[in-house]
């Protein structure tokens, strides 16, 4: 399967006043069509600098390296007219807080309007327009479309507004969503109706999706595939069902032991000792070392490199969990 | 009126009780412009009691009212009607002078913790603050006590002389609840303690929130949106909807057997990172209707699945199913006698 976005050797430093705080540090990923990639990790982790600058959606501070492709030809991300002509079309990305993704003077059927005419070659009229708007918004399941076009984002519920961030998404019909913690702002029952709405987008249309975020959970009941970042690498990715049954990783291990679960009793939480790094404090090792429950002398000077695993799963750890322990804990 | 079905059948006398707790706010948008705001009930009847040594959680999603219940609680807003008290004391209706000496027995800890801290003051200093503030203890006891307390809840002394903007967010919450203990509460109000943490520094503050409890024998009122971590920390909880308690009982026979639909969607939303959910899951539609315009009978019935003619004419009460849980709900009794 021929990927379509893929990143290879990615680094994106921020610059500093004295230095440079590297903030990605090389990330290999590639989501194929139709695919729902998870992408998580915690705050500081380098997950949404990574999707801003395949989006080239980073200013002049941000040094980037490395290479970026879309479709199979390299995208050069910096640049702005190439990346405008694609941004919505191909690829689109949605945010965690959709109040301020929605100009709060404008109506929401304004708002719509300007994204179906901005994608369409016809110069569709005013009763067309309409017609297109009313047909998105029930495609995200907006009830009462029709009276929707005339209400403000403040009279709506963040569900909806979240929606219409949606419908205005749909609007250009991309390839490919970025959705950086498309529900984190939401209640958990509005939560599971987002990431319901995400799937049947995905199987309708055939749009590939990344979902950013930091809770494992949806990205359990949302995702094909996972990547786990740790500053700024992907420390383990792989099938969902696999990483998260059988973690290698270090670090995804901690994650998911640190989650309080229903479904268990007496079971006491794990936390990782410690805290996450600033990027100036990264030295060559791994930079998970310090928190590591399995690190030796060679995980402060080297750092590792990614190995295969069962299925498709990768992981860079010098001292991995064997499956066998790694399903037991689990 | 409420029956005592929120109490768990023991002798031990309650440290908080809350009976028939009631807050409304003037708000909402206005139906034309400097036309009169509508009144929102958001707190409409709440009874619970928090026994002493126990955690107590109260769940629910944002409006539910669960914040502004602590709040009434803690005198920050002022309730409609109803009583709070504290052992014999009743809380509601005293004046700050009498609050005073009660702020030591209830200290709350919220949900952003730079916005509890002084940014100008060291955290050693902050924590010594409340016991100048109740003139509690010499100086030199002060400063002990509270570099001990720091120590305990995992505060290195070389971190004690720091400004809250040096320490991270986890280290920064670790200050707040030690700021909230030095007076040796008998009651610690959390109010989403853990939400603005990651998810390896939550479990870090989950874990020491349970060992102050096995060790300083805390009451804890814990207010969480997140149902995982409430299941795993309290012993008994509450789920709250549109202003009301829908259901209550002990935790893990609540969210074994979540008897309102509310919360067995509430509980079957819960995203798991394991294969196997152990509840199948219910997608809710439609939102949380807005306290302004509540609807009539049951709050919850235009998104219920069994709503019948009589959950949109009546507001069921709560009733004890002789489990030690309660239920809001009339459909759901119906169901449980089929079943027993």
């Amino acid at each position: 399967m021929q990927a379509l976005l893929e990143t290879r050797d990615l680094h994106v430093a921020f610059a500093l006043e004295q230095s440079r705080a590297p903030v990605v540090r090389g990330v290999d990923f590639s989501i194929g069509r139709g695919e729902i990639v998870g992408l998580v990790g915690e705050s500081g982790s380098g997950k949404s600098v990574t999707c801003m600058a395949a989006m080239g959606l980073l200013d002049e501070h941000a040094h980037l390296s490395g290479e970026v492709r879309w479709d199979g030809k390299p995208l050069s991300v910096q640049d702005d007219v190439c990346m405008s002509r694609l941004r919505g079309r191909e690829l689109a990305m949605i945010f965690q807080d959709p109040m301020s993704a929605l100009n709060p003077v404008q109506t929401i059927g304004k708002q719509l309007f300007e994204a179906i005419r901005l994608h369409s070659a016809d110069r569709p009229g005013r009763r067309e327009l309409a017609a297109r708007a009313i047909a998105l918004l029930r495609d995200v399941g907006v009830p009462a479309p029709e009276q929707r076009l005339k209400a403000y984002p403040h009279q709506l519920s963040g569900g909806l507004c979240q929606r219409v961030v949606i419908a205005m998404m749909l609007a250009g019909n991309p390839r490919l969503l970025i959705a950086d913690e498309p529900t984190t702002a939401l209640d958990v029952t509005v939560q599971a109706q987002i990431i319901e709405l995400l799937r049947t987008i995905r199987d309708s249309r055939g749009m590939s999706i990344i979902l950013v975020t930091h809770d494992l959970g949806v990205v359990a009941q949302t995702c094909d595939r996972v990547l786990v970042m740790y500053c700024g690498r992907v420390v383990e990715s792989g099938p969902v069902a696999t990483v998260f049954d059988s973690p290698r990783h270090p670090y995804t291990q901690g994650l998911l032991a640190s989650l309080p679960r229903l479904d268990s009793q007496d079971r006491s939480l794990k936390p990782i000792p410690g805290l996450v790094p600033q990027p100036h404090q990264i030295g060559d090792g791994c930079a998970f070392a310090p928190r590591c429950p399995n690190a030796a002398g060679g995980c402060y000077s080297d750092s590792p490199p990614p190995q295969y695993g069962e299925q498709d799963q990768l992981f860079s750890c010098f001292y991995p969990i064997s499956v066998q322990s790694s399903r037991a804990t689990r | 009126m409420m029956n005592i079905s929120t109490s768990p059948k023991t002798a031990t006398a309650p440290l908080l009780s809350v009976r028939d707790l009631r807050c409304s706010f003037k708000g909402g948008t206005r139906s034309r412009l400097f036309g009169p705001l509508k009144r929102i009930q958001a707190v409409n009847g709440v009874s619970f009691d928090v026994l002493p040594g126990e955690a107590f959680g109260i769940v629910g999603e944002s409006g539910c009212g669960k914040s502004t219940t602590a709040k009434l609680i803690l005198n920050m807003a002022n309730a409609s009607a109803g009583s709070v008290r504290l052992r014999d004391q009743e809380l509601l209706g005293l004046d700050d002078s009498a609050w005073k000496p009660l702020r030591r027995k209830l200290q709350y800890v919220f949900q952003d913790p730079l916005g509890a801290l002084d940014p100008r003051m060291r955290v050693l200093d902050q924590v010594i603050e409340p016991l100048c503030i109740h003139q509690l203890h010499a100086p030199a006891t002060r400063r002990r006590l509270a570099a001990e307390l720091l120590q305990s809840v995992g505060l290195q002394p070389g971190q004690h002389g720091k400004y809250p903007h040096e320490l991270s967010g986890g280290q920064r919450q670790r200050v707040v609840l030690a700021r909230a203990l030095i007076l040796q509460p008998e009651l610690l109000i959390c109010d989403e303690p853990i939400s603005a943490l990651d998810v390896s520094i939550q479990a870090q503050i989950v874990n020491l929130l349970q060992s102050l409890r096995r060790e300083l024998g805390l009451t804890l009122l814990f207010i969480s949106h997140d149902l995982s971590v409430v299941h795993h920390l309290c012993d008994r909880v509450a789920v709250m909807y549109l202003g009301r308690i829908v259901e209550t009982g002990p935790a893990r026979q609540l969210f074994s057997t979540p008897r309102h639909p509310y919360t067995q969607a509430l509980v079957s939303a819960i995203p798991h990172t394991a294969q196997a959910s152990p509840h199948a899951r219910i997608v809710l539609t439609g939102e949380p209707p807005s306290p302004a315009q509540p609807p009539d009978g049951c709050a919850f019935h235009p998104r219920c699945a069994m709503a019948s003619d009589r959950c949109r004419q009546d507001t069921p009460a709560l009733t004890d199913d002789g489990t030690g849980q309660a239920v809001a709900c009339f459909e759901a009794r119906l169901d449980l006698r089929e079943v027993s």
